[in-house]
């Protein structure tokens, strides 16, 4: 045989060897990759059921929150900008729902609500069924209701200044007022924006005026309705029990039937970070590994 | 000449033997993947979402107050096609037996797929607690 034949013979084999070791090379590396490929999708598929409990704990907590609010029966909304918040409340004096309705709330939640979802709720409504509820703000701002002999309901800071700039108020009352005994307004020295609109059954008292109040002083202005001495609906601006700019409203009308329908907004410094509106209402909710222990939350901005 | 042919023959073969053997482990590890939490979680928020809106929209409080499904028929009914649902809606002393259940139009009840969530609400005059349950599946 000639020496190139056995030389080509020899190339050709080793030739063959390195086509089979790469195939071979490429299919185990194809082996470790579906190896690991499927280590990490049943990792991503531990991570997506794990968040589906968070979700699950997210959405029972927002389900109590909603039966919460409806209750009470206050809607709140809070817009945060650069300076300002606005901070806008619509209420009723007196109330839809019987706000002792939490205590039977608590026991839905805590019995039917949590055995059915095999989780283990506490609902402490202790500090709400007292005959006034509170509505905390995370820059300590705080709003409450009263409706244990009248219905009232009172923005302020506790011992301090709540500093808002301007105040919107729209009263509507389903009664005719018989008498008014008005605030004096102070256009030129005041220091708090206040645009009043109030209305009831009777026209005559009805009022709408854009003007200026002192906030060192305690503002009232009463309307008067028929029934006992203290029939009557008041506002309060000011000064109010040493609470600088803080706003009451009082529904202390003889006659349980009238209601009184509020639309408050107030323009208040911005916070550095987040305002958060909460009741004082602890809720924790444990179900498995995932535990929620909080505030029964508002609203957030 | 015949022998180094065989050994050829041999060799060959067992490198093709190797190469499938890597190419069905291959294959059997990337036929174990799947995601079958995706879709699970998919129809668990749906429902979630679809259980918040009908409260918060009082659907469900007034399906209980007028003792009627219409509206609840109606919010199902214009739902994603293959997207199936179920409401049934229980009083707070008894989540056994259901006061009232509405199915989506041209849905078939599958309880084998099925993924569900309860979510409570008040309801009537004088106010009453009702769980409603919210399942679904994939049409």
């Amino acid at each position: 045989m000639l020496p190139g034949l056995v030389r080509g013979k020899g190339e050709r084999m080793k030739k063959g060897f390195v086509l089979t070791f790469s195939v071979i090379l490429f299919v185990s590396l194809l082996v470790l990759f579906a190896m690991f490929y499927l280590d990490k999708s049943q990792e991503q598929e531990q991570g997506i059921l794990s968040n589906a409990a968070l979700f699950k704990a997210g959405f029972l907590a927002d389900d109590i929150e909603a039966d919460f609010n409806k209750i009470l029966g206050t809607s709140v909304d809070i817009n945060r900008g650069n300076s300002l918040t606005t901070i806008t409340f619509n209420e009723k004096l007196g109330a839809d729902t019987n706000k002792l309705l939490l205590k039977s709330l608590r026991e839905f939640v805590e019995g039917a609500l949590a055995s059915s979802e095999n989780a283990s709720i506490q609902l402490d409504v202790s500090e709400l069924v007292d005959g006034r509820t509170e509505l905390m703000f995370s820059n300590g701002l705080q709003y409450n209701y009263s409706y244990k002999d009248i219905n009232a309901v009172q923005f302020y800071l506790p011992a301090g200044n709540t500093n808002i700039a301007a105040i919107d108020l729209n009263v509507s009352i389903n009664a005719a007022s018989i008498s008014v005994t008005p605030w004096e307004w102070q256009d030129e020295t005041g220091d708090i924006n206040v645009n009043l609109h109030y209305v009831d059954r009777n026209s005559s008292n009805a009022i709408t005026h854009y003007g200026k109040l002192d906030s060192t002083v305690n503002n009232e202005y009463t309307f008067t309705f028929p029934g006992g001495a203290g029939s009557s609906f008041t506002i309060n601006i000011g000064n109010i029990d040493g609470n600088l700019k803080a706003v009451r409203l009082t529904n202390s009308i003889d006659d349980g039937n009238v209601q009184a329908g509020v639309w408050l907004k107030v323009l208040a410094p911005s916070p550095e970070s987040p305002l958060r509106a909460f009741y004082n209402a602890d809720l924790n909710f444990s179900q498995a590994d995932v535990n929620i222990n909080r505030k029964v939350g508002v609203g957030e901005s | 000449m015949n022998k180094k042919g065989f050994v050829i023959s041999i060799d060959a073969m067992l490198a093709l033997s190797v190469t499938l053997v890597l190419f069905i482990a291959a294959a059997f590890y990337l036929a174990r993947v799947e995601s079958s939490a995706t879709p699970s979680l998919f129809l668990k928020e749906f429902s979630m979402d679809a259980g918040t809106v009908l409260e918060k929209t009082r659907i469900l409080e007034n399906a209980v107050e007028k003792n009627s499904s219409v509206e609840l028929s109606s919010f199902l009914n214009k739902l994603p096609k293959n997207v199936c649902l179920e409401v049934s809606i229980f009083n707070e002393d008894d989540l056994e037996s259901a006061e009232l259940t509405v199915l989506k139009n041209g849905c078939n009840a599958n309880y084998a797929e099925k993924t569900s969530i309860k979510r409570g609400f008040l309801a009537g005059s004088p106010p009453q607690f009702y769980v409603a349950r919210i399942s679904a599946w994939q049409g």
